[in-house]
């Protein structure tokens, strides 16, 4: 029995999408990553208490209707790239077993304290996310599949940071913040408090959760017909270079998420659908900063975007 | 006191009633809390829990190495209508049957294994658990009760991430003692565990008013949150840290409020929370918070030291020596920005608390919860990391599911011979037999038992024969196998200069591991962070000591001369003058390195012109016990007993 088979007749006490107070950028990376897969997955990485894992079941449970399926850091490596099923084999028949990373097919592959993971399953991820062919030779088993799907992950940094190769996996990265303001507390609090006991409050979530995911959809219909320009590629690819990001898995990033938001805004009708240079300038922090060597300075980061901006334009 | 009356603080009482009527309240810290309160504990809240959950309730005691089959579940062969069968094993953490809620006991949670500590991390306080193990799968969400015991003097050793995981943190100094004659003549005259009994007692540990009192609340409604109880619950937390940690502070309110039977949660409520989690109702330079009620007298007045920003694994570069395995040792992501703002620090990059007042608190010590990699020649082979299945030598560490499977591949071949053979005859038409070839043993990850690391301080390299110096600890290095880590302070060029750079390996034969030793002089000298990325190291390695014999040494190749202090390093820019800050922030990481037990440290003096007396003192303030000259040929080499 798949993941989701298992757990959609249960009802698991987690808040909904729309019931999550501020956390735009969270929200943002996953819808994007939603409507563009090749953007290549949401890194999420916050102190504790911030909602990480929060806003990722939720937002699957928007868009997918039951949980992510989730590789836990008690994961054996066959259940990660699959085995055989034993109860069939205590029959005597030989029926296999696929794995998390074949459950996860297009779907939403997530690692909760993915900094925590053991090295070998770490590197059994690597190599199925860049080649995109799950190879088993195990268990007098051989198989060879294309897996796809969208690797999301969600750490606590004072836990430790990833290896640079698994950084770079990870399509975009964003933070989450602890609330600060009296009034976003209070807004946090409440939203908790009602959801514990009030269903009303969390049929209205679920409605507005609904809306949301026909926007993602329209929006994800329609990132197939944007193609970025020539001037926000080349922009796309300035701050790749300005900003020290290694590889050139940055940019393409960028180029795929700027695209993104572009039918993300023509879907909620709040603009045009054509990306622009403020779409690169906004996301270029998700998609460059886990992929320079230093932290991302926001002073610096201003500063360079308008370098790059008065260097772009003055090229002809 | 013989011959007085048990009784306990009423606030105490209370605040387990009101965890046992809210389910996401039901994970309990107790600070310095001895065998005889954590069994009071247990018992008041199992006599609560079973009169609002109608539930049987099961206790279980975490160990402290507890093995991963036990914590999660195993498969296990049993005989069957003739047949040998598999069943799954639920373990200790897994999820629990329908009429029964498990009460999970940790009597020390500093003493817990890294890998018990991760799974802990996992499921205390988690909407939902998994389990993807062996061929098993499970999802469910968690319901299970957590009691965990911990001294104040070893919480800064946890992971604030694990603390952060428990809703209630009661202090036991608070909780009045039991008659301990009537404790113990009961204990005796008993069958109770020392944690309590694993029957249910009825009522045990209520009072008849309590009992009335939590029957009633019980099928009450959670009342609502009043604007007036919003505020204040905003006022009141306003000292806690983590949304986690404040949310608990709501629940228990509104616990509260249904307990005294309130139709909605009120601003007494609130205070009456307070009282329970004894939180102050002024501000103060100290933590209030639940999770951190300690520190109170030892605030660090002098330039506070962030809690280190990596922790990383001493030993956990791959094998293999390959370009991207060498990539894979180099940190190259520097901490969190932080910035100096009117004389305080202050993070920039929020993953930190930007409020001061939280900050100036003993720097914590906790140590990652990331995975060490392990390897002894000995019986601890058994706790490595499972990597494999490989044929059995002998009768442990067993992998039941690949020997089944291995036994199933020669089942049908090894039927037609025991018909055809009269020497092997399995009697029962049905039988399965596993041969001794089927057994299959688990392969775990090795690991150097032995660690050295360098630090060296490149701006005290020039024009001498430092390689010389370091030749005879490489050395052994080779021999033993040791990992290596290798610490450059004074590389790199702008912000990079502020900081130190480490580069792990598994062993001196990874290729990546000669670019640590390419020195170009830098102007900075980062001391105090390179000795501080040492420390991390250090610490982590002797916590992970596989076995006394595992040698764990520290060499320091440096005039002392530290001219950045720790706070430019971490903020990656020069804030303000310098004086002797990083001399001293230096002197002052390696005391803490002093103070790390089982590591050799040795100094080796560059012998500088100016300032001679400063690698004395860095000797001294590390504890090294030699300190060896510097050496102007290669083969020359002197030891100095400090």
């Amino acid at each position: 029995m798949s993941h989701n088979e298992n757990q959609s007749e249960r009802d698991f006490h987690i808040l909904p999408y729309s019931a999550i107070v501020r956390q735009e950028e969270i929200k943002l990376a996953l819808e994007l990553a939603y409507i563009a897969p090749r953007v290549g997955g949401v890194l999420i990485s916050g102190k504790r208490g911030t909602a990480k894992s929060t806003a990722v079941r939720a937002f699957s449970y928007m868009v997918h209707g039951c949980l992510p399926t989730t590789l836990p850091i008690n994961a054996t490596e066959d259940r990660v790239v699959g085995g055989w099923r034993l109860d069939a084999l205590m029959k005597g028949e030989a029926s296999r077993q696929p794995g998390l990373l074949e459950e996860a097919k297009d779907r939403m592959l997530y690692v909760d304290e993915v900094n925590l993971l053991e090295d070998h399953i770490v590197n059994i991820i690597l190599d199925v996310a860049s080649t995109g062919v799950l190879v088993v030779e195990r268990e007098a088993g051989k198989e060879l599949k294309e897996v796809r799907f969208v690797l999301v992950g969600t750490m606590n940094p004072e836990e430790g940071m990833l290896r640079p190769q698994l950084l770079d996996r990870f399509g975009l990265m964003v933070t989450a913040e602890p609330r600060q303001g009296v009034a976003e507390r209070k807004e946090i609090l409440k939203a908790v408090l009602d959801f514990d006991g009030d269903s009303e409050f969390k049929r209205t979530m679920l409605a507005k959760d609904a809306e949301r995911k026909a926007i993602l959809d329209k929006a994800r219909d329609r990132v197939k017909h944007i193609k970025p320009s020539d001037e926000v590629l080349a922009r796309c690819a300035a701050l790749a270079d300005r900003f020290g990001a290694e590889g050139h898995r940055g940019e393409k990033v960028l180029a795929l998420a700027v695209c993104a938001q572009a039918a993300l805004r023509a879907a909620e009708e709040s603009g045009s659908e054509e990306p622009n240079a403020a779409d690169v300038n906004s996301l270029a922090k998700f998609a460059l900063q886990h992929r320079r060597s230093a932290t991302w300075d926001t002073q610096e980061a201003t500063t360079i975007l308008a370098q790059t901006t008065a260097e772009l334009c003055k090229s002809p | 006191m013989i011959g007085s009356r048990p009784r306990s603080s009423p606030g105490w009482r209370e605040t387990l009633q009101c965890a046992a009527l809210d389910h996401n309240l039901r994970t309990v810290l107790l600070l310095d809390a001895d065998d005889d309160i954590m069994a009071l504990t247990a018992t008041h809240l199992t006599a609560a829990l079973k009169l609002v959950t109608k539930k049987t309730i099961r206790t279980f005691t975490l160990t402290a190495a507890i093995s991963d089959e036990l914590l999660w579940g195993g498969h296990v062969p049993h005989a069957a209508d003739g047949t040998t069968q598999l069943h799954w094993d639920p373990g200790i953490l897994a999820e629990s049957a329908e009429n029964e809620m498990r009460i999970i006991l940790v009597p020390e949670l500093s003493r817990l294994a890294s890998h018990v500590m991760r799974a802990c991390t996992l499921l205390v306080g988690a909407d939902v658990g998994h389990i993807e193990r062996h061929g098993y799968t499970a999802v469910w969400s968690p319901c299970n009760v957590w009691l965990a015991s911990c001294k104040k003097s070893c919480k800064s050793r946890i992971s604030p991430h694990l603390l952060d995981r428990f809703a209630l943190t009661l202090d036991a100094a608070n909780i009045d003692r039991v008659d301990r004659l009537a404790a113990m003549q009961n204990f005796v005259h008993s069958n109770d565990t020392a944690y309590g009994s694993n029957e249910s007692h009825e009522y045990g540990g209520l009072s008849k008013i309590e009992k009335e009192r939590l029957d009633v609340a019980a099928t009450r409604l959670s009342p609502v949150l009043t604007i007036d109880a919003a505020d204040r619950l905003v006022d009141r937390g306003r000292s806690i840290d983590g949304h986690r940690l404040e949310i608990a502070f709501a629940r228990l309110a509104r616990a509260h409020a249904r307990l005294n039977g309130d139709s909605s949660v009120t601003v007494e409520n609130v205070e009456a929370a307070a009282t329970m989690l004894k939180l102050s109702s002024e501000d103060s330079n100290e933590p209030q918070s639940p999770a951190h009620s300690q520190t109170a007298s030892t605030v660090d007045k002098s330039v506070p030291i962030p809690a280190p920003q990596f922790a990383v694994n001493p030993m956990s570069a791959q094998a293999g020596g390959t370009a991207s395995d060498a990539s894979s040792t180099i940190e190259a992501r520097v901490p969190d920005t932080t910035q100096i703002e009117n004389g305080s620090l202050k993070t920039r990059d929020h993953h930190n608390n930007p409020n001061i007042q939280q900050q100036e608190k003993q720097p914590s010590e906790a140590l990652s919860l990331r995975p060490p990699n392990h390897r002894a020649r000995t019986a601890c082979a058994l706790f490595g990391q499972i990597v494999g299945v490989q044929p059995a030598k002998e009768l442990r560490d067993i992998a039941v599911v690949a020997t089944v499977v291995e036994s199933v591949k020669f089942r049908r071949v090894r039927e037609q011979f025991s018909e055809q053979s009269r020497y092997v005859k399995t009697g029962n038409a049905a039988s399965w037999p596993i041969w001794p070839a089927d057994f299959r043993s688990y392969r775990r990850s090795p690991s150097p038992e032995h660690l050295l690391v360098l630090v060296l301080d490149t701006t005290s390299l020039a024009g001498w024969n430092w390689q010389g110096a370091i030749a005879p600890y490489l050395r052994q290095a080779y021999v033993d196998r040791s990992a290596i880590g290798v610490i450059q302070v004074g590389q790199g060029e702008g912000a990079e200069q502020l900081r130190a750079r480490r580069a792990m390996a598994r062993n001196l034969l990874v290729p990546a591991l000669a670019r640590s030793f390419e020195t170009e002089r830098g102007k900075a000298t980062p001391l105090a962070h390179g000795l501080e990325l040492a420390w991390e190291v250090l610490r982590r390695a002797a916590y992970h000591r596989v076995n006394a014999k595992s040698r764990i040494q520290l060499v320091v190749v440096s005039d002392g001369r530290g001219n950045v202090p720790l706070v430019m390093s971490y903020a990656g820019r020069i804030t303000g003058r310098v004086r002797n800050e990083g001399v001293e922030d230096a002197l002052r990481m390696a005391e803490r390195i002093r103070a790390i037990e089982g590591v050799n440290v040795d100094l080796v003096d560059p012998m500088p012109v100016h300032h001679a007396d400063l690698p004395r003192l860095l000797a001294r303030a590390l504890g090294a016990s030699v300190r060896a000259r510097r050496v102007d040929a290669p083969t020359d080499f002197d030891e100095d007993e400090e």
